[in-house]
């Protein structure tokens, strides 16, 4: 035993003295990683406190359950997992189909020119910042000049301020996530049609099967693996909705459907006089725990379902 | 007859897609198409609702107004440091991350791969965040907008896999000219993967150029905002006040006008470097997706 523990401790040693340039290349990113990821775990003990900026660490108060039982009581809690939950899941089965139709599209355009210029089109948006793609939404929609207000107007005859109120937020949010988010998101899908058996097709296309029906039995069950895959990693990030757009489209008016979780988190910390700091981290600690409960759960259904996980 | 139907199918198939192309080009392109127009037209003119596909009565004001705001030429200039620093930084990391773990022969390569992959299940969240870049002084000097995200795990993984695919033949033969790792790094697995470093620095370097929440969480000083932030201010909250000031002769109605343009040229302008490094790095896109889907 001594002896076999020896040789394993020597080798163990000699790698790590032939192989000390590469842990010299990995210091700095560790580095970083434990400062600036693992650290702030460290500081997730804050939820179990009453913490004071004034007080510290050590000087605030222990309250152990007490911001969970504060959030889990709360007469807004449902109105923020809803409406971060809403807007997850209408952005989720928009863009998903719209990104494999177009990749369908773009696979099987007969003029390359037109996948080329629709290409480019498609993917620019996603390039925007998020400021940007809010300033075009305000310009557009604006009450007198917008565009798309005048095109509203035209079409219905009515002068409708999309803007104004919460009446259509939602749908705001997410179509314009669609307009930025749909080419970029196709190319997932377009790389995986690539990889499809040519042969199947052409055997279909000899026993006569129409495009419509090598779409419908070659090309979507080989790019299901795919589907279920995103469709997993993106039922995980159910509640983080962007905090950057969210923010940026809300105001006074339209509170109660643009508050998500993660803007409600902000808030409450940093935009009123009188800042928390443990009860919002406890509500971001939550939803972490959620999400991660979330993404195992999702992968082993899709395990059970289609054969296929991320693990 | 069988032929002949399923051509009628195929037909209706291919018209379809060109249809559906059409339609998205359109629907993608048209607000593009009407931002750039704007940025180019008469103030009144956007007003009136006049314009609707290209620039009517064409001018410049919108643009002159936009680099006469020098809130705005402190904004490009931070975004600039940011984005150079911040993106420097990044491939800096990311490099001497991805190298080890692409080695197999790494000691310990699992366990270290799961250190850096658990950051990206779990997070301390952004108030504990938040509180570490307190303690560490940052907060509201450069460094805040460069540090938080210096690194991205996914972008590691790719860049793992890109090196992972260069032959081992290379390696060895390297190693019995005496070659070691940094040397190897440096002169042959660094050139070899040009084209992956390439699209990493984009994505990281149009993170950082598009950048506001970062920014808003932590910078307060209005000398440090990045260009987001002061686009934000002009065009959502109609922050156009020194524009106001510049034009102290004319009427309402044509200050509203012209903050218009201003808003619409804000946009072209804050977009063109995007736009600039967009072509050059289009072709690698596919390819860069496709690797950042085959993880593990």
């Amino acid at each position: 035993m001594n002896v076999k523990n020896k040789t394993y401790i020597n080798k163990l040693f000699k790698d790590l003295r032939n192989q000390w340039q590469l842990y010299a290349m990995l210091a700095l990113p560790i580095v970083y990683l434990l400062v600036i990821k693992y650290y702030p775990m460290y500081g997730l003990r804050i939820i179990f406190m009453d913490f004071k900026p004034t007080k510290g660490f050590d000087g605030s108060e222990w309250v152990g359950l007490d911001n969970f039982i504060r959030f889990f009581t709360a007469p807004n809690a449902w109105m923020l997992v809803k409406n971060t939950m809403i807007i997850s899941v209408y952005s989720l089965f928009v863009i998903m189909p719209f990104s494999i139709i177009l990749a369908l599209c773009m696979n099987y355009c007969r003029s390359s020119r037109l996948t080329s210029v629709v290409r480019t089109v498609t993917y620019l948006p996603h390039f925007l910042s998020t400021v940007i793609l809010v300033s075009m939404v305000y310009l557009f929609f604006n009450g007198y000049s917008g565009i798309f207000t005048r095109m509203l107007e035209a079409i219905t005859g009515e002068k409708i301020n999309v803007l104004q109120g919460a009446k259509y937020y939602r749908h705001v949010f997410v179509w314009s996530g669609v307009w930025k988010g749909l080419g970029w998101g196709s190319i997932l899908y377009y790389a995986a049609l690539s990889a499809v058996d040519k042969e199947l097709h052409e055997a279909a296309a000899i026993d006569g099967a129409s495009k419509w029906k090598r779409v419908w039995h070659i090309d979507l069950p080989t790019i299901t693996p795919t589907i279920v895959v995103q469709l997993i990693i993106q039922l995980g990030g159910l509640l983080n909705v962007g905090f950057e757009k969210s923010y940026l489209l809300q105001n006074a008016a339209n509170l109660q459907v643009s508050e998500v979780l993660s803007t409600y988190e902000y808030n409450l910390a940093f935009a009123t006089g009188r800042p928390l700091y443990s009860y919002p981290a406890t509500i971001g600690f939550v939803a972490n725990v959620v999400t991660l409960v979330l993404i195992v759960a999702t992968n082993k259904l899709s395990k059970k379902v289609a054969h296929y996980g991320l693990w | 007859m069988r032929l002949f139907k399923q051509g009628k199918s195929n037909i209706l198939f291919d018209l379809c897609v060109y249809g559906i192309m059409l339609f998205l080009l359109v629907v993608i392109g048209y607000p593009m198409l009407i931002v750039v127009s704007s940025a180019f037209s008469n103030g009144a003119a956007i007003m009136a609702g006049k314009v609707n596909f290209l620039p009517v009565d064409f001018t410049l004001a919108g643009f002159k107004a936009f680099f006469r705001t020098p809130k705005i030429w402190v904004g490009m200039k931070n975004s600039a440091i940011y984005t150079l620093v911040g993106t420097t930084i990044n491939l800096v990391l990311t490099i001497l991350a991805a190298y080890p773990l692409s080695r197999t022969n790494l000691r310990g390569r699992k366990g270290l791969m799961l250190l850096f992959l658990f950051t990206t299940w779990f997070s301390g969240g952004l108030i504990p965040s938040y509180l570490v870049m307190k303690d560490l002084h940052i907060i509201n000097t450069m460094w805040a907008m460069v540090i938080p995200a210096a690194l991205s795990v996914h972008y590691v993984i790719i860049l793992r896999t890109t090196f992972e695919a260069l032959p081992e033949a290379l390696r060895e033969s390297a190693y019995l000219d005496g070659c070691g790792e940094f040397q190897y790094l440096r002169k042959i697995a660094l050139p070899l993967s040009r084209a992956t470093i390439a699209v990493l620095a984009l994505y990281y370097g149009v993170y950082h150029w598009n950048n506001y929440a970062t920014a808003k969480i932590y910078i307060t000083k209005n000398e440090l905002q990045p260009l987001q932030s002061v686009l934000r201010g002009i065009i959502l909250l109609g922050e156009t006040g020194e524009l106001e000031m510049m034009m102290e002769n004319e009427g309402g109605a044509v200050m509203l006008a012209s903050s218009e343009v201003l808003k619409y040229a804000s946009v072209v302008v804050s977009t063109i470097p995007v736009l600039l490094v967009y072509p050059f790095v289009q072709r690698h896109l596919v390819k860069g997706v496709l690797m950042g889907a085959v993880k593990g």
